[in-house]
């Protein structure tokens, strides 16, 4: 079977480490998760894909509707996501922790979708899915505190998933291959491709057209 | 700023904007550009969806931007 992400010269030039980020994120959008399987973590991502495209979500043995649908509002107006629809998704059964995995796994797929356009790559077909269960494993000490969602230890960018420390993990790795590691996010001189203060004007007009204003 | 718009937005001619882009700052430079959109996606469903907070830090800065307390409202 051919590896995903094949590099071709016709496209803008990736480092080795975030190709290889790349096949280690979809090797682990396909395995089984903390709170889903790999089916239906591939499901959840196909469901956000076309809620991008503006498309519905077809319907998926993997997936309800109802998980379809709160995959589409995350990955296509995650901005329009309110406190009220959060609580609304654990009264219809969704269990807070399997939410926190969902947004990991449309998070991801987005970030990866939108590099590969900008650097002129076509869209990666989505993994085939691994057999097996999810691991139940929690996050020690995670708790409601100032976000919608329980976080270990203060609610912040970096600990967004982190009652979910596998997707945490995921999230963190991906954050380094594609702009900058957390450590070296203290540095307001690091030159990476671009310099910093480059770097962040691209960060802050991406988040004001997803009317992010965080 | 055209670039960018393009990858996230779907505004204007990609291709276009991604020459210009690598005239500019290079394929390195264009390749930064690209994988900083795609990081950001990430970061603004994170945050948005999770309904993280701005820190106190920043909080005072929000107000006199007239921003929410909660990203994307």
């Amino acid at each position: 079977m051919t590896a995903h992400f094949q590099w071709s010269s016709e496209f803008l030039p990736l480092p080795e480490r975030a190709i290889e980020q790349f096949r280690r994120q979809w090797h682990l959008l396909a395995e089984p998760g903390t709170w889903w399987s790999g089916p239906e973590r591939v499901a959840i991502a196909d469901a956000s894909r076309a809620a991008q495209r503006g498309e519905l979500p077809a319907p998926s043995p993997d997936r309800s509707d109802f998980v379809g649908t709160v995959a589409a509002k995350v990955g296509a107006a995650a901005s329009d996501v309110t406190e009220t629809d959060v609580a609304s998704f654990e009264q219809e059964g969704l269990n807070p922790l399997a939410f926190i995995e969902l947004v990991g796994v449309v998070a991801r797929t987005a970030a990866i979708d939108t590099a590969l356009r900008g650097l002129g790559a076509p869209i990666e077909p989505l993994p085939v899915p691994a057999p097996g269960s999810p691991s139940n494993e929690l996050g020690i000490g995670a708790k409601r505190r100032s976000a919608w969602v329980a976080t270990v230890g203060a609610a912040g960018p970096a600990s967004a998933l982190s009652a979910v420390p596998a997707e945490n993990r995921a999230q963190s790795d991906l954050h380094g291959a594609l702009y900058l590691s957390y450590d070296e996010m203290s540095d307001l001189d690091i030159h990476k491709g671009l310099a910093r203060f480059q770097l962040e004007l691209v960060a802050a007009r991406t988040s004001l057209l997803n009317d992010c204003f965080f | 700023m055209t670039f960018t718009d393009a990858v996230v937005a779907g505004h204007g001619d990609l291709k276009g904007a991604r020459r210009s882009l690598v005239d500019a700052v290079g394929a390195v430079g264009a390749s930064a550009a690209a994988r900083t959109c795609g990081n950001f996606e990430m970061m603004n469903r994170l945050v948005d969806a999770t309904g993280i907070p701005i820190s106190a830090r920043l909080s005072e800065i929000a107000v006199d931007l007239g921003l929410p307390q909660f990203g994307g409202r």
